[in-house]
């Protein structure tokens, strides 16, 4: 389904090597061991343009953090940094945990709702890895660290932008019913987030007891069912107040376009705004890329990468705003 | 100490890091480490919800009646199994088979897995019979499904899928269902 309201599909299996113990109780030594064997097999897997190993133990910390922001590892990785690795696709599609809570972790991001094409993928680069000696029963399924990913170890993942239905508090009453389906609302960096820019995340919560066709038919149903509920309240909305709207989305373009400081909760709030204006056809001349891209680099820890050093507060403001008038401009002259 | 990440906020969090045997701290608030998804690792819900009654126990500090099981591979116990909310290796769900039905029954609302395994594409279509083989040969205690056991947990689902009126998979599970109750006395 193509619709301006689903940012992103991610598709992730969480696996551990039989031969090992879990994540809780593994050396230093069995953990390089474990990176080497996913290393050598996945060198072999020519899926996504090839794949390159990044040990965070050689990584900066702002270095670290930029790749949680990116969506590419998640905050417990940073726990485990003596063992812990990421293996990253050339295009940035594919990335595969080592040593987090699990000693795999394969997951797949596409850009809309591409739930089936991202479970391909990844049963693809899981049937590649399977060759290693998974820990699993016939029972049980894939045994997992935490009993809460035990069977599948499957967890699907929607990433929808929801201005209208948060504005109008219907948050709540959404998060309500998908938590009686068995699904997790989350705000836009997984666990305990607030709604940073209107993000939310909405995943599957059971992974034992169904097959992983059910898992995803569920997750796809609800969160069709929350864009088209979305989707309702902005044309409802936009029928009662064309005009606060369009005032709304034409000065968030504005500030974003001509600001010379910007705070990044105040970015995220004002690209929500002007992705609201994108989607409803009102702004034109910056595209869906623009904004994902956006929305990435506006991260304090991304702002240090791209320019290569510490910068404190004040000196980032101003990086973040040249940084978005720059992405802005470019666009509109390209 | 500021945050790291956000030089404004007082560093809360110390995320360690150990690099070549040096060890190092990454600093972070607790803003940023909750926009970064960050979970606090000490829970009180973990023990209550995985563990039931024994958690709750373990929970408010007071000692369990039965005497927990350990794992002989990794030699965890239950207890503290149950007080963190991580298996120490595939050996454990062996281990703890008795008490884990109850607990992923709470979690998942099901203990029987009917997804994919390694080296095949989909169980269901497979069926348990083919599904062979054992990845991890010391968790083989786990005792295979019966069929009484595969036909409940195949009404159970019956029963949701009525409920969310998704009559497409219900009609698939009556056929399951009828097909297992055919077959002969053996478990399957």
């Amino acid at each position: 389904m193509i619709n301006h309201v689903t940012i992103s599909t991610r598709v992730r299996f969480a696996r551990n090597l039989s031969e090992f113990p879990f994540s809780e109780k593994l050396t230093l030594a069995q953990g390089e061991m474990i990176i080497k064997k996913i290393e050598a097999v996945t060198s072999k897997i020519s899926l996504g343009g090839g794949f390159e190993l990044i040990r965070l133990s050689t990584q900066s910390d702002i270095d670290c953090i930029a790749l949680v922001e990116n969506h590419l590892i998640s905050p417990k990785l940073l726990q485990n940094k003596a063992v812990g690795a990421l293996i990253l696709s050339k295009d940035q599609t594919i990335s595969i945990m080592i040593n987090e809570e699990d000693h795999i972790r394969i997951q797949v991001i596409l850009p809309g709702q591409q739930t089936r094409e991202a479970y391909k993928i990844a049963v693809e680069i899981d049937k590649q890895m399977e060759s290693l000696g998974y820990s699993c029963s016939q029972k049980f399924g894939y045994l997992t660290s935490c009993p809460t990913n035990t069977g599948t170890g499957m967890r699907v993942s929607i990433m929808l932008h929801l201005p209208a239905i948060i504005r109008t508090g219907n948050l709540e009453k959404a998060m309500e019913s998908c938590n009686k389906l068995g699904i997790a609302v989350r705000g836009m960096y997984g666990e305990n987030s607030d709604a940073l820019g209107h993000m939310i995340q909405i995943s599957n919560q059971v992974t034992l007891g169904h097959t992983e066709e059910e898992l995803l038919t569920t997750v796809e149903r609800i969160a069709n069912q929350i864009v088209d509920f979305e989707l309702r309240l902005r044309k409802s909305m936009l029928q009662e107040d064309r005009l606060g709207i369009e005032d709304e989305v034409y000065r968030a373009f504005g500030v974003l376009a001509n600001a010379r400081r910007l705070k990044t909760k105040e970015a995220l709030k004002l690209l929500s705004d002007l992705r609201t204006g994108v989607d409803m056809g009102l702004i034109k001349t910056v595209t869906k890329e623009t904004l994902d891209e956006l929305q990435i680099v506006v991260q304090p820890a991304t702002i240090q990468k791209l320019a290569g050093r510490s910068l404190p507060t004040a000196e980032r403001d101003i990086v973040r705003a040249d940084l978005v008038r720059d992405r802005i401009e470019k666009r509109r002259r390209d | 100490m500021l945050c790291q990440r956000c030089s404004q906020n007082p560093a809360a969090i110390h995320v360690q890091r150990n690099i070549n045997g040096k060890r190092t701290q990454i600093h972070l608030c607790q803003n940023c480490y909750k926009d970064l998804g960050g979970t606090s690792s000490s829970d009180f819900g973990w023990p209550t919800l995985l563990g039931g009654i024994d958690g709750l126990q373990t929970a408010v500090g007071l000692p369990t009646i039965k005497q927990s099981p350990k794992c002989d591979s990794c030699g965890l116990s239950y207890e503290q199994f149950i007080s963190n909310g991580k298996f120490g290796c595939a050996n454990c769900y062996g281990e703890f088979h008795e008490k884990l039905e109850q607990m992923f029954k709470r979690l998942h609302g099901s203990a029987t897995h009917l997804g994919r395994l390694p080296g095949t594409e989909k169980t269901e279509k497979t069926e348990d019979k083919e599904v062979k083989k054992e990845a991890s040969p010391k968790v083989s205690k786990s005792k295979k499904k019966t069929k009484e056991e595969k036909i409940a947990d195949f009404k159970q689902k019956l029963a949701i899928a009525v409920k969310e009126e998704d009559y497409q998979l219900a009609a698939k599970l009556r056929d399951k269902i009828i097909a297992l109750e055919k077959q002969g006395g053996e478990s399957v």
